[in-house]
Parts: structure tokens; sequence; C-alpha cells
């Protein structure tokens, strides 16, 4: 069964989607060594620096924030409920924070939530889903997040080859490569 | 244990008693949903190949035309639902030596998902197959593997320490696979339709597999020559897995539509020809091209000027087929000694007592890079890492 997330998707075009993600993958980043190596070094309870490594790998300025602006953040990245995003919604009110940034704070601190870029989108969206791109807003990431749970779910188990990656982040470069082929 | 379930809430029960029997906590497999889940989208409205071929896939037993075809659809999901509580008791007590968080989480749901996939073949059994399925569903949990008793060789072997446990999520979960994809198309749309969630969450345990390997070979403890002994012995146990060469029984399912070839969509698609009569043969060898593959892709983590690895040829160390019990060697050819000589060759090849022992001083060292679990992984409850 189509899951409710994924209401409207063409079906034909998706399962298009699903046969060529194989072939689509090997060239969409997905042998990225820096990320991978990212990924595995947020270790033990969640602390200040393993936000630093995370924008040291968006390649964004290591942001120094007071004190209790560094616990909100801590305490919100901590208490949200994959595949819930409105606890962080709040951060969203700090200087240089964007979607993207809470995207990339949350994928690699759970490993579940999907990295956030526009060419996923168009990739979503060429599916026939109604997936806006617009990184100042925290709906529209939910339902990017949902989305993109929801192709999971419903690929075929063929469709996601063995990478030792989230399945979020291959269905992430998939559709981001799929939008651009 | 009630003797024999007449719904599947009876058998349910029975479950629980099952794994209190092979101690077993329900409370390892934290949030992990046990249910039933098919794909009935991607199973197929009409029968894809065989002798049905383009007639209603069966959606109840009573249209499926002969008993003997029943019987057979018995059988296999018997077999397939034996193998996954087999696994279970032969891998339950890893989790208290686990070498991390990081893998006693993934012990823990590889065996969460195969009791789900023992569930699903019981689900299909009780539902479908009357009092015949109802006594087999049973069956199914009052055989054991540490007594010896489940259906298949490779399920009644001792599995002591996480080397094997890492090499049998690599080669013999990867048989699993290869089952699976090829009940995929079955006539049978319930079991069919079956197959798509379990695949994807077999997905997992050969990753688990596989990035074990890699963690093993980065840290560097572990002598190379003696993962390959132990890479040998699991292969063969899986090739074994693929059944007898010129099997009828294979050649009959095919008939039936039950059991198609690795890849059968894509086979009918390209006009690939079928060869009835070496089915078992043809679906070993595209395993068999798919982890010297794998094996490939590990040796990328060798250190410098390191022996590959390698897989032996499908007719070492066999025990099953027409190659069991035969002598030959890693790369296929006939051994040309004698018995002596067959032992030496053996001590080199397969893994010796000595190899158990020198791997207890081994586990002492750090064996295996490091991996921390996530919080979401903590926090699913699954292995019970806040508490281990």
């Amino acid at each position: 069964m189509i899951p409710v997330s994924l209401f409207g998707i063409d079906a034909e075009k998706c399962e298009r989607f699903f046969t060529e993600l194989p072939s689509i993958l090997p060239n969409a980043g997905v042998n990225d060594r820096l990320y991978e190596s990212r990924l595995y070094k947020i270790e033990g309870d969640l602390c200040l620096d393993h936000l630093h490594i995370i924008d040291q790998w968006m390649e964004v300025p290591p942001a120094i924030w007071p004190e209790d602006v560094a616990q909100e953040i801590l305490v919100a990245i901590d208490v949200v409920k994959y595949p819930n995003v409105a606890l962080v919604e709040g951060l969203l009110e700090l200087d240089g924070v964007d979607i993207h940034r809470i995207a990339s704070w949350l994928h690699f601190t759970t490993n579940v939530y999907p990295l956030y870029n526009e060419a996923t989108c168009i990739g979503l969206q060429s599916l026939g889903l109604n997936c806006p791109y617009d990184p100042n807003d925290i709906a529209s990431y939910g339902v990017y997040v949902a989305m993109i749970e929801g192709i999971k779910e419903y690929a075929p188990a063929g469709a996601l080859p063995e990478y030792s990656l989230p399945r979020q982040r291959l269905l992430e470069l998939g559709l981001a490569a799929w939008s651009q082929g | 244990m009630k003797e024999l379930p007449e719904t599947f809430d009876e058998w349910v029960e029975n479950f629980g008693e099952w794994q209190k029997i092979v101690g077993f906590d329900p409370a390892w497999a934290g949030d992990f949903d046990l249910s039933i889940k098919f794909d009935w989208e991607r199973s197929g409205e009409v029968i894809e190949f065989g002798d049905y071929t383009g007639r209603a896939k069966w959606e109840r037993s009573l249209q499926i035309p002969h008993q003997n075809i029943r019987d057979s659809l018995v059988s296999m999901i018997t077999v397939q639902g034996d193998t996954e509580f087999a696994s279970v008791e032969q891998q339950k007590h890893l989790l208290e030596t686990a070498p991390t968080d990081y893998d006693r989480y993934s012990a823990a749901r590889i065996m969460a998902e195969e009791q789900r996939h023992g569930w699903q073949m019981c689900y299909l059994l009780m539902t479908y197959f009357g009092k015949q399925g109802a006594r087999e569903a049973q069956k199914l949990l009052e055989r054991n593997a540490q007594e010896g008793s489940r259906l298949l060789g490779a399920f009644n072997r001792p599995m002591p320490h996480w080397l094997d446990f890492f090499c049998y999520t690599m080669f013999v979960d990867r048989d699993g696979k290869f089952q699976l994809g090829m009940l995929s198309t079955s006539s049978f749309k319930p079991l069919a339709a079956s197959m798509g969630p379990m695949l994807k969450e077999e997905s997992f345990h050969l990753g688990t597999g596989a990035s074990g390997l890699r963690r093993v070979i980065s840290a560097g403890i572990i002598p190379l020559d003696m993962l390959q002994r132990y890479f040998n012995k699991w292969v063969a146990t899986a090739h074994d897995l693929f059944g007898t060469d010129n099997s009828t029984s294979a050649e009959w399912a095919y008939v039936w539509g039950i059991k198609g070839r690795w890849d059968e969509r894509e086979k009918l698609a390209n006009n690939t020809e079928v060869d009835r009569e070496h089915l078992n043969e043809e679906s070993r060898g595209h395993y068999h091209d798919e982890i010297v593959a794998e094996v490939e892709k590990l040796c990328g983590n060798l250190p410098e000027g390191a022996t590959p690895l390698y897989v032996p040829d499908e007719k070492f160390g066999r025990s099953i087929g027409d190659f069991a019990g035969l002598k030959y060697t890693v790369t296929g050819e006939k051994f040309a000694g004698n018995d002596d000589e067959w032992q030496e060759y053996l001590a080199v090849n397969m893994p010796t007592a000595k190899d158990e022992e020198d791997l207890k001083e081994l586990f002492t060292q750090e064996w295996i890079e490091f991996r921390e679990p996530t919080r979401m992984m903590i926090e699913s409850g699954i292995g019970q890492l806040n508490k281990a």
C-alpha cells in the first residue's frame, strides 16, 4: 500500500525511479569518505563538539553560542523524535541557522533525519509530490522528512543496494541525482 | 505450550513459550514491531512462469490446483520459517559478549527481525493451510538448533563467537536474501507478498556482516589467514544451502510457479532461457558471483601488500550436491594427495581447534574497530543498551 505521505505520487514514475536507483547511486556521491567518517565520528552523549564537527562538514563557520543558547540547541536536538520536526522550529530564530543546518545536525546525530537539499525536493516533485523547497520553513522540512520516509517504506527490496549508509541518505542522494538526470 | 494451536493467536502464545525456552528476553527487541507485513502491490496478479503462466495467482489454498503443490508450498514455507527461528537459537548467547553496544544493537535487531520472519511464515501456515499448516507451525517452535534438530545442517552449527557471527551474516544470511528473492515471484500470492518486507529487513543483516568484517580488517588484530579460514568455512556452508544439483524438487517448484529463478522478472523480460534441470546450480552461481564482488570490496580495506582475501571455489568443502565429501581445493582443482595430506590441507584452509583457542586471546584485544550506537539505536530499546 502506498503510504499516506506519498498521496498523489505518480506510481509508475516512482517504480521507474526504484528500478533506476541502483544504477544512479554509484555516481550520486555514495562513496563520500568524508561524509562517512563524520557519520561515525559523532560518539557519546550529544555535545557542542558534535555540532562543530557537523558545521565543519557543512563548511559553515563554527558558531559561538552563549551558554544558554547552546543548551537550548542541544536540548531541542536531544528531545526531538523522528519523524517529528516541530520541536526544533525554535532554532530557526537563531542567526545563521536554517533548515539545511538543522537537518544536518539531526542527520548526523540520529542518522535517520535526511539532509535537506533543493535538488532532492525537485526529485520528489518530479514524482508528482507536492514538496516545496523553503530553507526557512520547518513545515516544508517536515513534509520532506515524511515523504522520504514514505519512499523508504514503499521502496521494493532491490531498490536500495547495500551501502553501509542510512537509507535516508541513499534516497536523498538518489532523488537529487534523478532530478538532474 | 498448547499442543496444536487452532488460531494464530494461540500460536503466538506458544511463541512466547518458545522465547522463554530459548532464553530470548522479549525486552531485547525494544520497540521493534513484531507484526505481519505484506507488499501486495508488487506480488503480481498473474502467475509469472511455469506451466500455469498467465493464470491468476492463488490467494487461498483451495485455489491451488493439486495437493502436491500445496504440500510443496507447506514444505517451502516450513523450511524458511525453520531457518529464521534456528538463527535466533544459534545467536542469542552472543548478546552477552558483544564487542560494542553498536554490535549488541545490531545482533538484537537481527534476532528480532528473524523472529518476525518466522512469525510471517507461521502466519501463512496457520492462515492458509489448515491443520497441516498448524502442525508445521507448531513444529517450528519445537525443533531446536542447540539440539541439532533444525531442518538444514547450517542452522544446527554452533556459533560460538562474533567472528562466526559476522561471517554468518555476510555469507549465510546472503543465501537467505537469494531464497527470499526467488520466492518473491511465487504463484502463491501471500507468499510472494511476504517477501518484499522480509528482504528489506534482510539487507540490514547483510550490511551488519559486511561492515563488521570491514571493521575487523581495519582493526588489524585478527590474522588475515585465520579470517580466510572462517570465510572458507561459512562460504562452503552457504554454497550447500542452495541444495542439490540436478534438483527435481527445484524443477517442480519452477513448473508450478511457486519458486522462480534469482531475478526472475528481469530474466523473463530479457527472454533468458530457463534451464529447469539446473536451477539450484544457477542460483548458487549468482550467489557466488555476488560474494566474490563483496569480498573484493572488503579487500579495499586491507593494508598495503597484504594477500587478498578470496571466496573459495563452489566445489570446496561441500556436504551437499555432486561435490559432497569430495576433495577439491579452495581454487577448485581436484586434490591430488592422500588422506593425511588432505587433513593437512584442511588444517591450513579451515578453522582449527588452535584458531578457536587463539581467538579467545585475540578477543581480549581491540579486535574490531569501535563504533558508537546512535541515539536512535539506544532509544529504540533494542538490545537494552542503556541497561547492558
